[in-house]
């Protein structure tokens, strides 16, 4: 438990496609390392729990207020900017699955990401890229950024993909409580079963990527702070897509 | 991990940061219980439904989950589709025994398809006297597909152009009519006018120009012969009222012949019988006379 990452996954000194290989294996087994400490009951301390709380209010608690206000003001506009083009074409009836499919099932998972990416990774990134904390971080240190922000892209997801329904019906129907039945049944189509799983999978994944990038700050060496910090961000961005890549494919599969 | 000498990240200490954590989680989770709750409730799953199977030829753009509507309200929805032994699609809907009572025994249920949008499951029921429709019934399923129709029109359409084209060509029939229309109004609009545009050519116009002028001459004729004829009418008249006497007296002279015609009748009739008389005594005689000869003809 108190082992050093350090030592754990030592540095990888060889260049060309070899070394490359063996730096992505090493990433590899950090990310499941962690993936299986978060999992562990062991790492289940109060000490964990304290330290994820700290995180977690710093990347959802304090910007959820500013976050709901832009979510609220995007999918306003969206919706109305959809409904409106939709009943120019005479297809207002998809208008509202449309906004539903697209903006709360695709764009808020991910602004949701990006909001605590930006937000809190930037931070951790320098705590951990310091070469003192490199070479001291055990695996105690990192679980609680990769749990508290995986929480806060969460948390996120849900307040501003509930918020989004209930703005997207006020913006179609106001204050009208008669469209809820049949709004109601356009939820239970768009969110089957399938569909859930998958979008609370992608969430969890998102968050374990925003979580984990800045932890991976420990396994570099020879950095300067501000290639590391590009190297990172290009690096989460990456994991990103290749999330999104792998559920698009699940889905059309 | 409490012996780690290193803070989690460098992030500013946040007081309360427990409490309000477990409040942020508490409230995310509820409403994502929720918010479950309430999707699982509009998919119908705390319903009590009956069932109801469609069979249809296709079931191309039916999903699960897609809406029977009846009078434009969902209904029921489909919970299973499967290509069955028959070979046609069988789409298993569920409807909740609330809304069950629009379906009759004599309901129809159609399966549209319209060029934009998925397919829509529509139930039409007239009768509404009639017995509900039972739980498990299968009924068939009308298809009416509005871009089947596309091929045919555009062959239509393709077909309609074709003519259009023949039409319009500067060979065609009706390109021809046109021009021979712009003669004729050219030749209406000509020197000669109608008579031009009838005949076709000057010589003709001319031959009846010539009979024109000759008619007109032949009735400047006609006109004085006339006028002739009627002087010979007052002639005539003149001469009429002279003879009338003579014709007064001619009626008698032909009075009197009557007359005389009549007394020789009698004269006749006497001359008749005096001649039967002498037949009869001419008779009597050969009769009488000894060498009279046996008048008696021997057929053969």
């Amino acid at each position: 438990m108190a082992e050093l990452l350090s030592q754990t996954f030592p540095a990888i000194r060889q260049r060309g496609p070899w070394g490359l290989w063996l730096r992505s294996k090493r990433l590899l087994l950090f990310s499941a390392q962690i993936a299986l400490a978060l999992l562990s009951p062991r790492f289940h301390q109060a000490p964990l729990y304290q330290r994820t709380a700290q995180v977690l209010c710093s990347s959802a608690w304090q910007t959820l207020a500013s976050y709901l206000l832009a979510c609220t003001l995007i999918s306003a506009v969206l919706t109305r900017l959809v409904t409106v083009s939709a009943a120019s074409y005479g297809l207002s009836h998809l208008a509202l699955e449309g906004v539903l499919r697209v903006f709360v099932i695709e764009i808020l998972p991910l602004a949701a990401t990006l909001f605590v990416a930006t937000r809190a990774v930037p931070p951790a990134l320098r705590h951990f890229a310091q070469a003192s904390v490199r070479r001291q971080a055990t695996l105690a240190d990192v679980l609680p950024c990769v749990l508290g922000n995986a929480t806060a892209v969460l948390v996120l997801a849900v307040f501003a993909g509930i918020l989004s329904l209930v703005v997207a019906y006020l913006v179609v129907h106001g204050l009208s409580p008669w469209a809820l039945p049949a709004y109601g049944r356009l939820i239970g189509q768009v969110f089957d079963p399938v569909l859930s799983l998958v979008l609370l999978s992608k969430i969890v994944w998102f968050g374990f990527a925003v979580g984990l990038a800045p932890t991976t700050a420990v396994l570099e060496t020879q950095q300067t702070p501000a290639s590391l910090e590009m190297r990172i961000m290009v690096r989460l961005l990456f994991a990103l897509l290749l999330v999104e890549v792998f559920f698009l494919a699940l889905r059309l599969f | 991990m409490s012996e780690s000498p290193l803070s989690p990240h460098a992030v500013p200490t946040i007081a309360h940061a427990q409490t309000k954590a477990v409040a942020l989680l508490l409230l995310a989770g509820t409403l994502l219980v929720l918010f479950v709750l309430y999707v699982m409730q509009a998919r119908g799953v705390f319903t009590e439904n009956q069932q109801l199977l469609l069979v249809a030829e296709n079931a191309e753009g039916v999903t699960v989950g897609s809406d029977l509507s009846f009078s434009g309200f969902p209904i029921g929805r489909v919970s299973r589709i499967e290509l069955a032994e028959d070979g046609k699609a069988h789409i298993h809907l569920d409807i909740p025994l609330t809304q069950a009572r629009w379906l009759r025994t004599s309901s129809i249920f159609t399966l549209e398809r319209s060029v934009v949008g998925s397919a829509k499951l529509r139930a039409y029921s007239g009768m509404l006297d009639d017995p509900q429709l039972p739980d498990g019934a299968r009924r068939d399923v009308l298809i009416g597909d509005a871009a089947a129709g596309v091929p045919e029109l555009v062959a239509t359409a393709h077909k309609l152009i074709d003519n259009l084209e023949r039409l319009s060509n500067a060979d065609s029939a009706l390109s021809g009519t046109l021009t021979n229309l712009q003669q004729f109004s050219a030749s209406l609009n000509g020197k000669h006018g109608a008579l031009g545009a009838l005949l076709g050519n000057e010589k003709d116009v001319a031959k009846v120009v010539a009979s024109l002028e000759q008619t007109r001459a032949l009735l400047v004729d006609a006109r004085a012969s006339l006028q002739k004829l009627d002087a010979s009418l007052v002639n005539m008249q003149a001469i009429s009222s002279d003879l009338r006497p003579i014709v007064d007296d001619a009626k008698a002279i032909s009075g009197n012949v009557r007359g005389a015609s009549e007394d020789l009748d009698a004269l006749r009739a006497e001359v008749d019988l005096n001649l039967r008389k002498v037949s009869g005594m001419v008779d009597e005689l050969n009769r009488k006379w000894p060498f009279a000869r046996e008048q008696k003809l021997e057929l053969p």
